[in-house]
């Protein structure tokens, strides 16, 4: 992968997310216990946008939360960007991630204004005694509601809980693309929207991506949406990477994309996976 | 009313209206229902009139009252921090040890400021002649510019967050417990405060003067709500002070009116109760409210 990366720049520049030997289990009652990640590898570098695949239980929320270190795998390490989040069954820091889940107001303080929420996702200075409202900062914030192509430009001095739910969506995506956190992750993001705020809202997340330097991780079960926008597709499946496609060396259909989720071993490794 | 009674009143809700803007900014701003300020305010009282018997300038007294109440505050809001103690139960637990440490501190269940220098008495005096009103008008405006202001800055604007939804301040990586500690030690250093000063305006201190201080100010604060409906943060802060104001005013009639002292407590929720119900009513009606604050408290 990341071929267009010069090798000078890796070694200068750690990766936005790096798992190395991942192990996960629940607790459950009794003796055993119920083992969801395996081993897990897998290393995301800065300015891609990658996708995440994987059946209902293979774990994928699981391993989102493994990122944001709000679940510690018993085995492994886990890095965000220069933060080592989690090593060895112990939480060593909270990484800066930003995170688009598919509640529309994921971020959002809903009896606050537009422009509040634009502050307390913009102002990073965290004991910032000094006044919050000036002209400069409203432009900047009417510039940035101006690009979601949603009429968000006009509402910024509208509390968060009178837009409307695509309209808060996209205001949290606009938002959490503005943290310089090394890796965005998006989970089902447009699950609650029509599907044309969900074009408009992906479309986005994307460009926004390509403005910015770190990486996109998108989860979704909408198989179009990760065929068509990303150019890496991870398949989660025994705990494990089951498979590594790099869709610049060839785009998977839908089609083949559901027959590589569904089988487990059978498969030809045609696809440029690099599984294991 | 007459006119002297009038005049008594404002100055009773302008000086209850700091508890108010306290209570308010707990419930309301930090998403925290705090139960210290029935005791934080005695403390407050309790300090300040041992200080200023001892002969302490008015101003550092009432300061180290406004300091013990902000260290109260601080503790309930590490109880629930770090203890995990729910926010009911820490308040309580704060609470009801205070009133245990201000009677200590007091020595006795009460005490007379008679002819002792006080804080209104004397920035009243210096405003040529008998003018606490102007005095109380004073004190209650900065504390609410300084509120009003405070709010407005990037570190208001995070606080309001922490009340606001769980949400937010996951997604900005903000701790709740610096914003806790801070919330609540303005809060109860505020109800200190206005202990102080009740007791410095009324000339003495009683153990219990805190009791039910917190439902007296929440009444307040729905009081002023219903009329305000604020949905900006200045007529947010201005909603209790207005409330205080007007429930000071009922309680003065209804003691005119033979109201029994002892029936006060249930006239004063009876109070609240009647404009929570106006409220919920209007809401019904499809008026629904653009207020902003934790309205889940």
């Amino acid at each position: 992968m990341a071929t267009e990366t010069s090798s000078v720049d890796k070694a200068r520049q750690p990766a936005a997310l790096r798992l190395e030997d991942v192990h996960f289990a629940y607790p459950a009652a009794g003796e055993s216990s119920h083992d969801v990640m395996l081993g897990l590898d897998v290393q995301i570098d800065y300015g891609k946008i990658v996708g995440l695949v994987g059946r209902n239980g293979s774990g994928k929320s699981t391993l989102l939360d493994i990122i944001r270190g709000k679940l510690v795998p018993q085995r492994g390490q886990v890095r965000v960007g220069k933060t080592l989040v989690s090593a060895d069954s112990r939480l060593v820091n909270l990484p800066q991630v930003g995170v688009i889940s598919q509640r529309p107001d994921a971020g959002l303080a809903p009896t606050m204004t537009v422009y509040e929420n634009y502050v307390l996702a913009t102002d990073h200075e965290r004991s910032s005694l000094r006044w919050a409202y000036s002209s400069q900062r409203a432009r900047g914030c009417r510039d940035l509601l101006a690009k979601a192509n949603m009429d968000l430009e006009v509402k910024h001095n509208e509390q968060v809980r009178f837009l409307s739910g695509g309209q808060q969506q996209a205001l949290s995506i606009l938002l959490a693309l503005q943290s310089s956190a090394p890796i965005l992750l998006m989970d089902e993001p447009t699950a609650a929207l029509d599907p044309f705020a969900a074009e408009r809202v992906l479309d986005l997340a994307i460009s926004e991506t390509d403005s910015r330097k770190g990486s996109l991780l998108l989860v979704s079960h909408r198989i179009r949406d990760i065929v068509e926008r990303c150019s890496r597709i991870l398949v989660l499946r025994g705990g494990k990477i089951g498979e590594d496609i790099d869709t610049a060396a060839r785009t998977p259909t839908e089609q083949d994309l559901l027959g590589i989720m569904a089988n487990s071993t059978s498969h030809p490794r045609t696809l440029g996976g690099t599984a294991q | 009313m007459t006119l002297d009674s009038l005049s008594f009143t404002v100055q009773m809700g302008l000086l209850y209206a700091i508890p108010a803007m306290a209570v308010l900014l707990a419930f309301r701003v930090v998403g925290f229902p705090d139960l210290t300020p029935d005791g934080s305010f005695t403390l407050g009282a309790g300090v300040s009139s041992i200080l200023l018997l001892q002969a302490w300038p008015e101003l550092a007294a009432t300061c180290v009252a406004v300091g013990a109440g902000t260290l109260a505050g601080i503790v309930t809001a590490l109880l629930h921090t770090r203890l995990r103690i729910s926010k009911l139960l820490s308040g309580i637990l704060v609470m009801t040890m205070l009133y245990s440490v201000s009677l200590r501190a007091m020595g006795t269940s009460n005490l007379s400021l008679r002819g002792v220098s006080t804080l209104l008495g004397s920035l009243s005096s210096r405003a040529s002649g008998p003018l606490p009103i102007a005095t109380i008008t004073l004190i209650t405006g900065i504390v609410f510019l300084g509120l009003w202001t405070f709010l407005k800055t990037g570190v208001g604007l995070r606080l309001r967050a922490v009340g606001d939804s769980e949400s937010v301040t996951e997604h900005r990586g903000l701790r709740r417990e610096p914003f806790y500690i801070l919330g609540l030690g303005a809060t109860n250093g505020l109800a200190a405060l206005g202990g102080a000063l009740v007791a410095q305006y009324q000339g003495f201190v009683d153990v219990s003067m805190g009791t039910g201080l917190v439902i007296i100010c929440l009444a307040a604060v729905i009081i002023g709500e219903t009329i305000v409906r604020p949905d900006r943060v200045g007529l947010l802060m201005a909603a209790p002070v207005l409330g205080m104001i007007i429930y000071q005013g009922v309680i003065a009639v209804a003691l005119r009116m033979n109201l029994a002292a002892a029936d006060l407590k249930v006239a004063t929720a009876a109070l609240a109760l009647l404009f929570v119900a106006i409220d919920r009513l209007r809401v019904q009606k499809g008026a629904a409210g653009r207020q902003i604050g934790n309205r889940n408290i």
